[in-house]
């Protein structure tokens, strides 16, 4: 079988590979714009897989990035990303802030903030 | 619903979408007024017969791989962070696709007035699910032959009252009136939602 033309010659992962065998659906759901902050350092005790070490260092404390983010960076689609980051949710391994709520985002000053810092950029 | 186990001073993701034809400037608007370079991302949708009339009754079943590309602006003193994703052309595929509009503030919908229908499905389907929008009209070659009224008149749009903006989508201060117009017409309507 030729070489995947799109991954510089190397073969994709198997998604089972990235999860440690786990096939059952995380617990924590996030969405692409959740924001996502490791919760330990990527060498933190040692084996664990590359790309999950990959990832912790890629959102370190207290900015973090999107798993939007994260997925374009590691070359994954949106929905194997959010598997893999839930499984390292559930794990502990990384924090996750959900994107604002409805009631929040109809926040007249919350609007005005973001308006207001708009208009300095 | 996740459960929200961050500390309180990292900053929110908020979502603004984009969308508009292909071939409209999505990319090139975020790339203006984004602080880092667009990053693509992809996600595979696959929907039943989607705007397909089949009446022979057979399933037909489509698979497509839409692609983003998406910049960000990080808003310290408001403590968000703006994720602008410029929407897929594959509008018929959207309604699959509720993590699109999910805690999405608002949309702009870039129109090319020499192209003007291929951003009618993106009026469409944010007309239906509420989702407020401003327009931008992307003037190519620095011309606009057509007046935010003719637009805003071809486009159809339910509330006249949409802001219909003139840019240039290379242009870092277009693109940030554009985002402040819908800004205004957010707080204008949360005032109203919050008055009654």
């Amino acid at each position: 079988m030729p070489d995947d033309p799109q991954h510089g010659g190397r073969r994709r992962t198997r998604l089972y590979a990235l999860t440690d065998g786990r096939t059952a659906a995380p617990h924590t759901v996030l969405t692409m714009d959740t924001t996502i902050t490791a919760a330990v350092a990527a060498d933190a005790g040692g084996g664990l897989p590359t790309e999950w070490q990959a990832i912790l260092s890629m959102c370190p404390a207290p900015d973090g990035r999107a798993v939007a983010e994260i997925a374009a960076r590691m070359h994954m689609r949106l929905t194997p990303m959010t598997v893999l980051l839930g499984e390292l949710a559930d794990r502990g391994l990384i924090h996750h802030r959900p994107p604002l709520a409805e009631a929040e985002t109809t926040n007249v000053h919350l609007l005005m903030r973001i308006r207001d810092s708009l208009a300095g950029i | 619903m996740p459960e929200y186990d961050s500390p309180a001073r990292e900053a929110a993701p908020v979502k603004i979408l984009i969308a508009g034809g292909f071939g409209v400037g999505k990319t090139t608007l975020v790339e203006t007024v984004s602080e880092i370079e667009p990053l693509r991302t992809e996600e595979r949708l696959t929907a039943a017969g989607v705007g397909v009339d089949d009446l022979d009754g057979i399933e037909s079943k489509t698979v497509t791989t839409v692609a983003m590309d998406f910049g960000r602006i990080t808003l310290a003193d408001a403590g968000v962070v703006l994720y602008l994703f410029g929407t897929p052309g594959q509008e018929r595929f959207w309604f699959m696709w509720d993590d699109l509009l999910n805690g999405a503030l608002g949309a702009i919908v870039l129109v090319d007035t020499r192209r003007l229908d291929r951003s009618f499905p993106a009026v469409d389907f944010f007309e239906n699910r509420g989702l407020p929008f401003v327009v931008g009209a992307n003037c190519f070659d620095g011309e606009q032959l057509y007046t935010a009224e003719e637009i805003g008149a071809a486009l159809h749009l339910r509330d006249p009252s949409t802001p219909v903006l003139m840019l240039d989508a290379r242009s870092r201060q277009d693109g940030r009136d554009v985002l402040l117009s819908l800004l205004d017409m957010l707080i204008a309507e949360a005032r109203t939602a919050a008055s009654v």
